[in-house]
């Protein structure tokens, strides 16, 4: 059951989108998120959708993993989707049945709601199927650098990011492995009232922390007999270099994030 | 209590390019009493397999029978049948996670449904099994004892669901030479005491010492199922296929590849009186 959860989860590949810098990514998505609020009309979404999709033949990420992303969420889109057409008030009525009205903008509302969710899922999919953890948290240190100026702790956030990345299959095995002892010593997480198994989790929950806490400790041990001693002067193996390829996307991407605002979509 | 395995395959996440078979076409019974010792190589499926006696894992084909009921039904008394089953994780004081010793091993027997007087006999009984002080250790919280000590509460918990079966899973590993000897002097009470039980080990004197059966297990096969002596008589298979064997054993192997013709043993007082009476056997000869 632990084993469907995927976070983070990365496509391994060699495509342009893969060698982009990380950082060139992580910014091209968060304007990307901004701009998805921006946009106003069908049309411009659509414009989107290609260019999406353009983007994902390019990784060459199968599309199959990209809807795998947006599994997890579909009660979330759905429900944003449900409340936007019931409590949206608005003069066109489409809809009316006792006291349920449904009106023309609360639709509208709603479509938009739940297309922007999905790009949001899409835009950021992408950039964890495409990126490697590591390479995404050393993009996101070197992003936050600037930062360090007025005390800001950019490197020790970024190694929590990796280390916290690291631990989440460790962890899941670790839960799993719990939750079978459990059961063979006869508790039952399946059955019973809501509260009950709520009470029920506690068998596996402090064993859990327990061995979480442990880990953490050794962990710190393995560092500092390693010398670490946080990031001042820590050089890295992998040198971020921006490429043309970087260049070529910033530009392509502002190119159209101009386009469909001038264009007025 | 008969457990039988009927041509069991099990799949690792099937359908996805991880996809890896643990288990292939297994066929095993096991019968009341017997001492069994389980070895293999690190994935070779030992694991996995244990897991299907008390069906926390379902075989992808095949059949686990206890007592000729297949535990994949539905019904109500399949549980308790299961719970006949004690099964021994590795490192099993990793699950302790009550307040007190006490109420951690009483966590078995309450799951399943025993009324107060009776889970406070059981919580007694297994922690004498295990040769601790009730009095002295019952309202201390696990996490303040020692590993040795929190590995034998956690067989304690297991113990007090008064299994048939016990299974194990590296039993002494990680345990100081006294924890070792005083885990496997338990088990073998246990077995003399009518309990069949089923250890998976990678330390071979202790399966030569304790165990009447060995089953090897190779790439999610069982390649071997014999007795003790049989299964450690055919020394080259076993180094070859990257197992260890029992220390006498080994020596007498060398010795035979040194052209001393020394008969095999499982023990090293065994060999010992097999190398003297060989060397009084030859003193004669001269």
């Amino acid at each position: 059951m632990l084993k469907n959860i995927t976070i983070g989860q990365y496509y391994a590949g060699d495509s342009l989108i893969h060698k982009l810098d990380p950082r060139t990514k992580f910014v091209i998505t968060l304007a990307f998120i901004i701009f998805i609020f921006f946009i106003k009309t069908y049309l411009g979404y659509l414009a989107l959708a290609a260019f999406m999709a353009i983007t994902i033949l390019l990784s060459s990420v199968p599309f199959i993993y990209i809807l795998r992303g947006l599994k997890p969420l579909i009660a979330f889109i759905l429900l944003t989707f449900i409340i936007n057409v019931f409590f949206t008030s608005g003069e066109t009525v489409v809809f009316r049945l006792w006291f349920i009205t449904i009106t023309w903008e609360g639709l509208n509302l709603a479509i938009f709601m739940a297309l922007r969710l999905v790009f949001l899922l899409v835009c950021t999919s992408i950039l964890t199927l495409t990126t490697p953890p590591t390479a995404l948290t050393d993009g996101l240190e070197s992003l936050m650098m600037p930062l360090t100026k007025i005390n800001f702790p950019a490197h020790e956030l970024a190694m929590m990011m990796t280390i916290a990345l690291r631990f989440i299959p460790t962890l899941m095995d670790e839960a799993d492995k719990i939750i079978k002892a459990q059961t063979a010593r006869g508790a039952d997480f399946t059955t019973g009232s809501l509260a009950n198994r709520a009470k029920n989790i506690i068998p596996i929950l402090i064993p859990l922390f327990v061995s979480a806490f442990r880990r953490a400790g050794e962990l710190a041990n393995a560092m500092e007999s390693r010398c670490y001693r946080g990031g001042e002067g820590r050089t890295h193996l992998k040198q971020l270099k921006v490429s043309s390829i970087d260049y070529m996307a910033y530009g392509l991407s502002a190119m159209f994030v101009v386009g469909i605002i001038v264009g007025g979509f | 209590m008969s457990i039988n395995i009927k041509n069991v395959s099990f799949i690792y996440m099937p359908n996805t390019p991880y996809e890896a078979k643990a288990l292939d076409d297994i066929n095993l019974d096991i019968n009341d009493g017997e001492f069994i010792g389980l070895i293999g190589q690190t994935g070779s499926g030992k694991s996995t397999l244990l897991q299907h006696f008390n069906g926390l894992l379902k075989p992808a084909t095949g059949q686990v029978l206890i007592n000729g009921r297949n535990i994949a039904e539905k019904a109500p008394d399949i549980k308790r049948l299961c719970a006949n089953v004690g099964l021994v994780f590795q490192y099993p004081e990793y699950q302790l996670f009550e307040e007190t010793v006490y109420k951690d091993i009483a966590f078995g027997p309450k799951n399943l449904g025993y009324d107060q007087i009776e889970i406070d006999r059981r919580v007694r009984d297994s922690l004498e099994l295990v040769e601790m002080d009730f009095e002295e250790i019952a309202d201390k919280s696990p996490f303040e004892l020692s590993g040795g000590q929190k590995r034998r509460v956690a067989l304690a918990g297991i113990l007090a669901m008064n299994p048939s079966t016990l299974i194990l899973d590296e039993p002494m590993a990680g345990l100081d030479p006294q924890g070792r000897f005083s885990t496997m002097k338990l088990l073998k009470k246990m077995n003399e005491a009518g309990k069949t039980i089923i250890m998976v080990s990678h330390y071979m004197d202790d399966v030569a010492l304790l165990c009447n059966r060995v089953i090897v297990m190779n790439e999610g096969k069982i390649v071997k199922d014999d007795s003790a002596e049989v299964v450690f008589s055919d020394q080259e298979y076993l180094i070859n296929m990257g197992l260890d064997i029992p220390f006498a054993a080994h020596v007498a192997y060398e010795l035979n590849k040194l052209g001393k013709q020394i008969q095999s043993a499982l023990n090293v007082t065994e060999l010992s009186e097999i190398i003297l009476d060989k060397i009084n056997s030859d003193k004669k000869l001269l």
